[in-house]
């Protein structure tokens, strides 16, 4: 079904008609030009023709009437041409202007002889063709044609040749030349009516311009379904395309001519499939995809479930192991001995070790768990904050802390901010060694576009480049170190840090301090 | 000293709140019901615990909320939809730190939400304190 297009269009088919339809209309202008054209000047030559011959008829035929001047034999030869057709009048003269003999309606020329259009008098050629034809006869004929309003009249002499000797004397001698003489004995005048010539004309003309107009509509059908049906794969290939961009990609043209266009709409049909096998290849993928990432998802909290509920299930004996030991260590005590003593003493590290351990899987896990609630954080209120809380370790290894001017206000959730300066801060004063002199923390940040980077360098032990993919992996702790901590401290931080979109790196090498850099969007 | 009814299924902890009760003197008699059902019978005296004569209403229980068959919350439930023991004072236990799972229990009418930590000494010292308070609270019989 044609789509409707609202947009004023002028189709293929009307432009290609439009370039047939031209030489035909050409020829057809030309054509009515000259129908057109066909008036009276080019029947003329015919009318005048014509009223030649029958004048021509009648001069011969009244010659020997006007020679003797009867009247009875002029009329006569008038009345054998009564029934020309268009004959208005004929009327013939003698010498002396009188008529002789008339027919027809005289008055009609008298009252036409103000309305004169044209009157010309064509002696040359006529006669000249006059003498060719009338080589036999006597007679010599000088037409004289007027035109007026509703009558051609024409008049022409009769004349008659006498021959004549004449003698004439030279000298001695005596020549005899015969010498002709035109002798003019009358004149004929007819009228032609116009009216039915001009009818006819009409006539004629009307014939032609309604055959042109029935001409011309037929070539304009046949032009436009020659066309429509040229254009009709190209039609067809616009109404796939348009189909094919509103979505539905089932199209196929079948129409092929053995042209550009049967390229074009093979082209066209093979795309097609390529689009459908990439529509329905894409429909797979975005399938496959939503699958996968549900599945993700559901894994990911699976995942955080587990971890949850397991820590939790894993603190209870913990609990159970802590208390007994306690118990030895305070209502037995009498019972055990030093050694007893010094053992329940290692089974209480141990838990309590482990206590920790499942404590920070738990921070860990929460950090994917808990909501995260932004809202606008001074850095500097963070760091003062825990400068505070961290005095006690600050001045166990004589820490010093600096904090630089200028720490910007940021989005993003209080705790977990804390949280990821909290390990840093805790870890930098960790890892200081034990022949520092002169142990110090620096906090502060730099202004990157989009983003704030924040850093907390320390002169501690350092850490060597090889390990600064597994600093952040759970448990994870470099062999040659002895402190405390479990090791999921960066780990936190780099969730945490990568949750609000931003990114964790390290700069550091052995005995030469750590920098700690992250990103954080500033939204 | 008061008389404490501890609803706890993991025997160790038991042990461990009993002797601390006991230890600091907090409680004259610590009982222990295993389970929900228990210690519904407990209260109720029914039961295995139908012994008529046993005047020994608790003055304070503490409740465990993971338990088997019954479920803490339940016992909860129970015992504060029934005049007769709604004044007894419920103390909710747990290892878990959940807060859907402590807006819960004060919703069910929970006294108190104690998590259990996993140092011992943290542990006693909440269990002794819980112990004073509620049981001070409750000597003004």
């Amino acid at each position: 079904m044609p789509m409707r297009v609202k947009r004023l269009r002028i189709g293929l088919t009307i432009k290609f008609g439009m370039l047939t339809m031209l030489p035909i209309v050409y020829v057809l202008f030309v054509l009515i030009y000259f129908i057109m054209e066909s008036n009276l000047h080019q029947i003329k030559p015919a009318v005048m023709e014509r009223g030649e011959s029958i004048i021509r008829a009648i001069s011969i035929g009244s010659e020997y009437g006007l020679l003797i001047e009867n009247k009875d034999l002029l009329n006569n030869v008038i009345m054998r041409y009564k029934d020309e057709k268009d004959l208005i009048y004929v009327i013939i003269r003698n010498l002396s202007g009188d008529i002789v003999a008339t027919y027809g309606d005289v008055q009609k020329l008298d009252s036409e002889k103000d309305k004169v259009i044209m009157s010309s008098s064509s002696n040359h050629e006529v006669k000249q063709e006059n003498i060719l034809f009338e080589s036999e006869s006597n007679l010599n004929l000088n037409f004289q044609l007027t035109e007026t309003d509703k009558l051609f009249d024409i008049t022409c002499d009769v004349a008659t040749f006498s021959k004549a000797k004449s003698r004439e004397s030279i000298g001695f001698l005596e020549q005899d030349s015969m010498t002709e003489k035109m002798q003019k004995i009358g004149t004929i005048q007819l009228g032609l009516s116009k009216a039915g010539m001009i009818e006819n004309i009409r006539k004629t003309r009307l014939r032609a311009i309604w055959m042109t107009g029935l001409f011309f509509v037929v070539a304009i059908l046949i032009t436009f379904l020659t066309v429509r049906k040229m254009l009709k794969p190209i039609r067809q290939l616009a109404m796939a395309t348009t189909m094919v961009s509103h979505g539905d990609f089932n199209q196929s043209v079948e129409f092929r001519p053995k042209d550009e266009i049967g390229d074009l709409t093979e082209s066209f049909n093979k795309m097609l499939v390529d689009l459908r096998r990439t529509r329905d290849k894409n429909e797979e993928y975005k399938k496959e995809l939503e699958q996968k990432t549900e599945q993700l998802t559901q894994s990911n909290e699976e995942l955080n479930v587990f971890v949850y509920t397991v820590s939790h299930d894993l603190k209870a004996p913990l609990l159970s192991m802590q208390g007994f030991s306690a118990l030895l260590l305070s209502s037995q005590k009498d019972r055990v001995d030093d050694t007893g003593k010094m053992y329940v003493e290692r089974i209480q590290k141990n838990s309590e070790k482990m206590a920790a351990m499942i404590d920070d899987l738990l921070e860990l896990s929460r950090v994917g768990r808990i909501k995260i609630q932004e809202e606008q954080v001074q850095v500097s209120e963070i760091i003062s904050e825990l400068v505070n809380e961290f005095s006690p370790q600050f001045e166990k290894k004589g820490t010093r802390f600096i904090i630089n001017d200028g720490m910007p206000t940021i989005r993003c959730d209080r705790t977990r901010l804390t949280q990821v300066f909290t390990n840093l801060i805790s870890n930098a004063n960790k890892f200081m060694g034990d022949d520092n002199k002169n142990p110090t923390i620096e906090v502060g940040y730099n202004n990157q576009g989009d983003y704030y980077e924040f850093y907390v360098k320390d002169n501690g032990i350092g850490i060597d480049r090889e390990y600064y993919e597994r600093i952040f992996h759970i448990f994870q702790r470099l062999n040659d170190v002895q402190t405390e901590g479990t090791g999921v401290g960066l780990a936190i931080v780099k969730k945490i840090v990568e949750n609000f979109g931003g990114r964790i790196r390290v700069d550091s090498a052995k005995n030469a301090g750590t920098t700690m850099y992250f990103t954080l969007p500033k939204d | 000293m008061i008389n404490v009814l501890l609803v706890e299924d993991d025997p160790d902890h038991a042990i461990l709140t009993k002797t601390v009760l006991e230890d600091s003197k907090v409680a004259r008699k610590v009982y222990i019901t295993p389970n929900g059902a228990d210690a519904l019978d407990f209260v109720y005296h029914r039961g295995q615990y139908n012994d008529g004569n046993n005047s020994a209403v608790p003055d304070l229980i503490l409740l465990d909320v993971e338990l088997p068959k019954v479920n803490g919350f339940e016992v909860l439930k129970k015992l504060k939809s029934d005049p007769t023991y709604r004044a007894i004072p419920i103390v909710m236990l747990t290892s878990m730190s959940g807060d859907e799972q402590i807006s819960r229990g004060y919703a069910e009418g929970a006294n108190s939400y104690v998590t259990k930590p996993t140092k011992y000494d943290e542990f006693s010292q909440k269990v002794k304190s819980i112990g004073l308070y509620w049981g001070m609270v409750n000597t003004t019989q």
